[in-house]
């Protein structure tokens, strides 16, 4: 019965449902009071936010072959599942809009279910925008991940980049300037990887999103497109820009699709790309002393998300059937956690206005419940045993290990204290302990807290040693060996998240911890928004004043010329002067005598 | 604002949410001085475990028992390397909230008490 929507992708029930949120007319909360009715709209718009990811699940989980799905991994290096679906053909382009691998099949479930727990976060917020958008921007991400060629792939890339600068502007009058920094960055990963494509199709012939590899033609173009999206040194700061300016829900919705999209392309198209490995080291080291100084927590927890991501990227470098697995898990761990420490702090900003680690502490006085999921979330962002990202990014580290790059090695472990550091202790140690800022706001509304509890509840679950991490390793596509709970791993994952508490406790006591401070720190994005926009403005001055200049040249030239005319043709000029033949009569003669010789020996 | 503002307000639990109640005592300070023997303790007893269960991926040197708290040295020493470098690269990299004249991130215009928070947008 359900055959003839296994050709559909999931993406156009999510896309579809996002449209007709926008169609819905809905009416203000002033008109509502006064009629003494409920928002039919508004409850009509929260079914879709909710209801169209599950329906977008159960299209993926309907469109799964069983003979070919089996909860083995599959023993060869690969990910073919079945047939491509949803094939057509435009201007001469075969596109296909629903490739389902084991490598889509994950993203495409944790996408769904992130939008689903994303709905239920946003249930209090009366906005068409938000809801419209939240629903193209995960229809957009589904999409992109289950694109079988590099055209359908483009098209979703940047309906994410439109669809989600909403959600940025969302946040008010002082995101305006960063979500138009965010969609030049966006826009202009997208013409890289059409570039990139285009160049890439010339030379393959065609246009099947496969492994790419940077030797190939276009194929560092497109590397450097999903580089911007994934946050590479350098390319990164539309992260910490964008995601702590938008709003309480928008920032929550946008930590999860963008980047992760931008891995799984990595992902599939430059497994075992070895730049990526050192790539991916640097960007889980320098996040970590960024995120010490801000006092903005989303904008710490931003450099946190970046730091995650360098893991990940750090995996795909290194490409192994380890090293892939762990990736996987990782985002799936990732999206999960880092969306709870998101929700937590929107909610603590959502009560209290503010989210600046100085204006803040105490407040699991009266935010026990947010207090207890952040601190889940923290502990499983640490890797704090039975706490998810203990089983998925110690696959990374160990496959680090295992090949042998023992420098990356130790700059991932550092980046592991790093993460303890700013997510692990800093976030909730400012918001919720520390010194009582005296603040006593409500509990978080319960539709926050019941996302929350979802997202705990997995980070504790898929990290359970009894059947729990086992789920989780079960959709992962490489026939690989791997058990987190040794003896081994756990001592020295445990003695690295004691030492980093040890030192936390000691510099606290001696002084050295520096306090939560409000102040804008530099990062790279100084040299455009800053130095470029200064050169900028210096080019338009002088532009300014050459134009003057000019235009003041101009004006003289004109003059002393029309001076000149008046003086020879004015009825005093010279030309008009009373002479028998007069001047002009005999320079008619001359110019006559000219075209006549000229008619005479030039045919 | 630094800790030390943090103190001058006056500590009123008169308004705690019945949860938080039972967990007073985290913000006792003796508890909070305290906290540092809880994590010696734990380094303690995860370093002797480790003579029980070696590292399987050990730091690349050589040094004796240090190698079998390996992972605590770097924990250690890289948390202290980033939280003391935040001072100089605070003088650094710190300017003014308003430094880009974008107005100061962070905060929203008033805080929300109840579900009716955002407007509207027809």
């Amino acid at each position: 019965m359900f055959d003839m929507f296994q050709n559909i992708s999931p993406a156009f029930v999510l896309i579809f449902a996002g449209i007709l949120s926008a169609l819905v007319p809905s009416k203000s909360n002033a008109v509502l009071n006064a009629a003494g009715k409920n928002d039919i709209s508004h409850l009509l718009r929260k079914i879709l936010i909710i209801g169209a990811p599950i329906v977008a699940a159960l299209f993926i989980f309907n469109a799964i072959d069983p003979g070919t799905f089996r909860n083995v991994p599959s023993p060869t290096p690969g990910y073919d599942m079945g047939p491509l679906r949803g094939q057509f053909s435009v201007a001469g382009l075969d596109l296909t809009t629903f490739r389902l691998d084991r490598l889509s099949l994950i993203w495409g479930f944790i996408f769904c279910l992130a939008g689903v727990i994303n709905g239920i976060f946003g249930l209090h917020e009366r906005c068409k925008i938000t809801d419209s958008t939240a629903l193209l921007y995960t229809g957009a991400g589904v999409g992109a991940v289950f694109a079988g060629d590099l055209i359908t792939l483009f098209l979703f890339w940047e309906l994410t980049a439109i669809s989600s600068v909403f959600l940025v502007w969302r946040g008010g009058e002082t995101s305006y300037a960063s979500g138009m920094r965010y969609l030049a960055m966006h826009v202009l990963s997208g013409v890289l990887l059409l570039s990139g494509a285009v160049m890439y199709g010339r030379y393959a012939g065609n246009y099947d999103f496969n492994h790419i590899g940077i030797d190939v033609p276009g194929g560092k173009l497109m590397l450097l497109a999903m580089g911007i999206k994934a946050g590479f040194p350098l390319l990164h700061n539309w992260i910490q820009d964008a995601y702590p300016k938008s709003s309480v829900t928008g920032t929550v919705i946008l930590s999860v699709f963008t980047t992760k999209l931008a891995i799984y392309a990595l992902a599939r198209g430059y497994a075992g790309t070895e730049s990526l490995i050192y790539i991916g080291a640097v960007m889980t080291a320098f996040p970590v002393f960024f995120a010490v100084l801000e006092n903005d927590l989303r904008k710490v927890l931003s450099y946190s998300l970046n730091n995650q991501l360098g893991f990940m990227v750090c995996g795909i470098g290194i490409g192994s059937g380890l090293a892939m697995n762990g990736v996987m898990a990782q985002v799936v761990i990732h999206i999960l956690m880092k969306g709870l420490l998101f929700m937590s702090m929107g909610a603590v900003l959502h009560r209290t206005g503010t989210i600046k680690a100085s204006e803040l502490g105490g407040l699991f006085k009266s935010m026990p419940l947010t207090a207890l999921f952040c601190l889940i979330g923290a502990g499983s962002i640490s890797a704090f045993p039975l706490l998810g990202a203990f089983v998925s990014k110690s696959m990374i580290i160990a496959a680090v290990f295992e090949e042998h790059h023992m420098i990356t090695f130790m700059v991932l472990l550092f980046a592991s204290a790093g993460v303890m550091e700013h997510s692990g202790i800093k976030v909730p140690y400012f918001t919720f302990f520390s010194h009582d800022s005296g603040k006593r706001p409500k509990e978080a509304p319960w539709n926050m807290l019941m996302a929350m509890g979802i997202s705990a509840f997995l980070c504790i679950a898929l990290a359970f040693p009894f059947g729990g991490y086992q789920m989780l390793f079960s959709l992962l596509p490489n026939a690989v060996e791997y058990h987190p709970y040794t003896g081994n791993h756990v001592v020295q994952q445990l003695q690295l998240l004691f030492a980093a508490m040890f030192a936390f406790a000691l510099l606290k006591r001696i002084g050295l911890y520096p306090p939560e401070r409000r102040a804008q720190i530099l990062d790279f994005d100084w040299t455009y928004r800053r130095l470029g926009l200064g050169v900028l403005k210096w080019f338009n001055v002088m532009g300014a004043r050459l134009e003057t200049y000019i235009g003041r040249v101009v004006k003289r030239s004109s003059k002393r010329a029309g001076n000149q005319l008046y003086q020879m043709f004015s009825p005093a000029g010279s030309f008009s002067q009373d002479t028998p033949s007069g001047m002009a009569s005999l320079l008619t003669a001359a110019i006559l005598a000219i075209a006549l010789g000229l008619a005479y020996f030039v045919r | 604002m630094s800790d030390h503002d943090h103190e001058a307000h006056a500590v009123d639990n008169s308004n705690v949410h019945p949860l938080a109640r039972k967990f007073l005592w985290l913000e006792n300070k003796t508890f909070q001085d305290r906290f540092i023997y809880l994590s010696v303790t734990g380094l303690i007893v995860t370093t002797l475990l480790g003579f029980l269960y070696p590292p399987h991926h050990p730091a690349p040197w050589e040094g004796g028992y240090l190698y079998l708290i390996s992972h605590g040295v770097i924990g250690f020493v890289a948390y202290c390397l980033v939280v003391v470098s935040a001072w100089p690269l605070f003088k650094l990299l710190a300017r003014d909230e308003n430094y880009y004249g974008e107005g100061i991130e962070g905060e929203i215009d008033a805080p929300v008490e109840n579900h009716k928070t955002e407007d509207d947008h027809v």
